[in-house]
């Protein structure tokens, strides 16, 4: 288990989570929670403290940039690269690339194929390790 | 009515006075010449109805008298009064159209009755005369008031006065309300170069008098009749004139020809008048219709744009609703996939159709997405060549595997529009992948950018716009086909392979922009697309 990273996955479609921890972790390169609120998410985030978070934009209650700026405020976990997850945003706004910056944040189409997730969460990762 | 006169041309008093008497009496106006010149003085001040005349007379010959009278009084009657008879002078009265040919010495009384039928003859003629030339002139005025083109209008009116005339040359000129000067419009018989370089100023000439004074000036072989017209609209100012000369038979004009060719003058500036305003009314309607096809095709843009939008409202909470499930889909065959039956060749391939479709239905979502996309622009200046320049790029690997020729035609300078350039990419690449789906094997995408001025009326004020054209030599749009292409989900194209959203996106991205989209499409030859934008300041 050593070497894995850490991946929280915020979203409320409970399928969703389920399919993508199955899939990021049968790569043996992660260790994947899943939350299916915002609430439960932030909670999750504070106890684990992962290496980085998969947050979908649109669920009901707390939405995901409501999530993450509560998490921005929170000195202990302010620093853990975020990726957004929508399903509104398209790939080709995005000029072709699976991931977008928007106001300094990355953004994801779904649906996502999970090799192209991999490449991206590594990519994050590898800036993060990098600064 | 008027006494009939006649005119007595004898060298003999006593024959003279005999007639003068008897014609007196039966209430004729007479009057007498002791010779030809002093008859040809006196027909000239009156126009006789009958002349009776001598022919052995000295200084004039009484048939000289005749035809002279003859010439300028055409209706004039001839009893011819001889004391020599020759075959000859006989023969010669009667060419000539006397009515009788009487020897002296003769009797009075016979002479009366023979008179006495001479002029009833000459009332019948006459009247039958003015009843044609009425019949004629009222056709000509019906002729000149049913053409309205300018043109031939005018050539009509000169040729009416021509024949009503019988002159051989003449012209109508008119007045050119700025400079005042006089034009020719049409001219018969005149040498062109004359014709061309004829512009009367109204301050000279005996035209002026007879334009400005609207009477007729008259020289003895030319007519010059100003065109003033009889309605009410003109107060009576003079349109132009129409300038007549030149008798076919060297005779001068006669008075009735006179009156008829001017109050064909004022028929003929009547018609001018009423050209000059069906004209404009015509123009004015052209304009309507014009304005009301501007209208209709407003309003189709509106409802087009309409539909658009709705589309564009759905697509935001549609895209949610179908992407999450097409997300869980991809998620779980990636799982069987990965695990249940990894490295299974048949499996891989379920897997690939199951991911296909997933693909499509995400692509549909995703050009939903660009109308709603397209009514929140970011707009900035963006340099029109260089855009599609770069949305060429996205495609040129595409056109060379397909031997499809890429040209361009660029001004030199930049052309700037306001665009939000990520969504306005979007519509040019739109449309050249549509070229190049309608080119398969090969063919030619022609870019061209034009600057084509103020062709767009924008709540009063006149903009600029850059018309940008996307041409291909491709399979074509049937005409059925031609009125759908813009709504959304219209495609031909095989299932998985046209979403029917890329003309709707690029139509209300357009629209967004102020701009338009519009088609031009040959079967078989290709087809155009024609953008227009507002040029930036
Ligand atoms: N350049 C073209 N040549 C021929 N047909 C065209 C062209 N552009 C558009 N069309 C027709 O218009 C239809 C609608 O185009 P579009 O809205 O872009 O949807 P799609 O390309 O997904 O079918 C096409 O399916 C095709 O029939
Ligand atoms: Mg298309």
């Amino acid at each position: 288990m050593i070497g894995r990273k850490k991946i929280l996955v915020i979203d409320d479609e409970e399928d969703f989570c389920f399919f993508l921890k199955k899939n990021l972790e049968n790569t043996g390169e992660f260790i994947v929670f899943t939350a299916g609120t915002g609430e439960d998410g932030i909670r999750l985030c504070r106890l684990e403290k992962p290496d980085l978070i998969l947050l979908d934009v649109m669920m009901p209650k707390m939405s995901g940039p409501d999530v993450a700026e509560i998490l921005r405020e929170d000195t202990g976990i302010n620093n853990i690269p975020l990726i957004f997850l929508t399903a509104v945003v398209t790939k080709e706004e995005i000029g072709g690339a699976p991931i977008r910056e928007i106001g300094g944040q990355n953004y994801i189409a779904k649906p996502i194929e999970i090799e192209n997730l991999v490449k991206t969460i590594n990519k994050v990762l590898q800036e993060k390790a990098a600064l | 009515m008027d006494k009939q006169k006649i005119l007595v041309v004898d060298d003999e008093a006593i024959i003279r006075q005999l007639l003068t008497r008897s014609l007196l009496k039966e209430g004729y106006e007479v009057e007498t010449a002791e010779d030809g010149n002093i008859a040809l003085e006196k027909a000239k001040k009156t126009s006789f109805n009958l002349l009776i005349t001598d022919l052995k007379m000295p200084k004039k010959d009484g048939m000289e008298v005749l035809k002279e009278v003859k010439r300028t009084n055409p209706y004039v009657e001839l009893i011819i009064l001889t004391g020599y008879p020759t075959i000859e002078t006989a023969v010669e009265a009667v060419r000539i159209g006397a009515f009788d040919f009487i020897c002296k010495p003769f009797d009075v009384q016979a002479m009366l009755t023979t008179i006495k039928q001479c002029l009833e003859k000459q009332k019948y003629q006459i009247k039958h005369i003015e009843l044609s030339e009425l019949m004629t002139f009222a056709e000509i005025t019906r002729l000149i008031t049913s053409v309205f083109e300018l043109e031939p209008l005018f050539n009509r009116i000169l040729d009416s006065a021509l024949s009503i005339t019988k002159a051989k040359r003449g012209s109508l000129m008119l007045i050119d309300p700025k400079t005042r000067a006089l034009n020719v419009k049409a001219a018969r018989g005149l040498d062109k170069n004359i014709i061309r370089n004829t512009e009367i100023n109204l301050n000279e000439d005996i035209s002026d008098k007879a334009v400005q004074g609207k009477e007729q000036a008259l020289t003895s072989s030319t007519l010059n009749i100003p065109l003033v017209s009889i309605s009410s609209r003109s107060k009576g100012n003079a349109l132009g004139m129409l300038n007549i000369s030149d008798k076919v038979s060297e005779e001068s004009f006669t008075e009735r020809e006179k009156t008829l060719v001017f109050v064909l003058a004022g028929q003929a500036a009547v018609a001018i008048e009423n050209a000059g305003l069906y004209l404009q009314l015509q123009e004015n309607i052209d304009g309507l219709r014009k304005v009301i096809a501007q209208l209709n095709d407003t309003q189709n843009q509106l409802i087009q744009t309409e539909k658009l939008a709705a589309v564009g409202h759905l697509a935001f909470g549609i895209a949610h609703e179908i992407r999450n499930p097409l997300g869980i889909i991809l998620g779980g065959v990636e799982l069987l996939n990965n695990t249940l039956c990894k490295n299974d060749n048949a499996s891989d391939e379920v897997v690939g159709k199951i991911k296909n479709s997933i693909d499509r239905a995400n692509n549909i979502i995703v050009d939903l997405l660009k109308f709603s996309r397209a009514s929140k622009l970011e707009l900035k200046l963006v340099d029109l060549g260089k855009l599609l320049d770069e949305a060429a790029a996205l495609v040129a690997s595409r056109a060379r595997l397909s031997n499809v020729e890429i040209e361009k035609n660029f001004p030199k300078e930049n052309v700037r529009v306001n665009a939000d350039e990520t969504v306005l990419r979007q519509v040019f690449f739109n449309l050249y992948t549509n070229a190049l789906d309608a080119m398969p094997k090969e063919g030619r995408l022609k870019l061209s950018i034009s600057l084509n001025g103020k062709n767009k009326e924008n709540n009063g004020k006149k903009e600029n716009f850059v018309t940008v054209e996307v041409a291909d030599t491709g399979k074509g749009i049937r005409e059925e086909e031609l009125s759908n292409i813009f709504n959304p989900f219209f495609t031909t194209k095989e299932p998985g392979k046209g979403t029917g959203l890329g003309l709707s996106i690029a139509h209300l991205i357009l629209e967004r922009h102020n701009g338009r989209i519009d088609v031009k499409s040959k079967v078989n030859e290709g087809t155009t697309f024609v953008v227009k934008l507002p040029q930036a300041a």
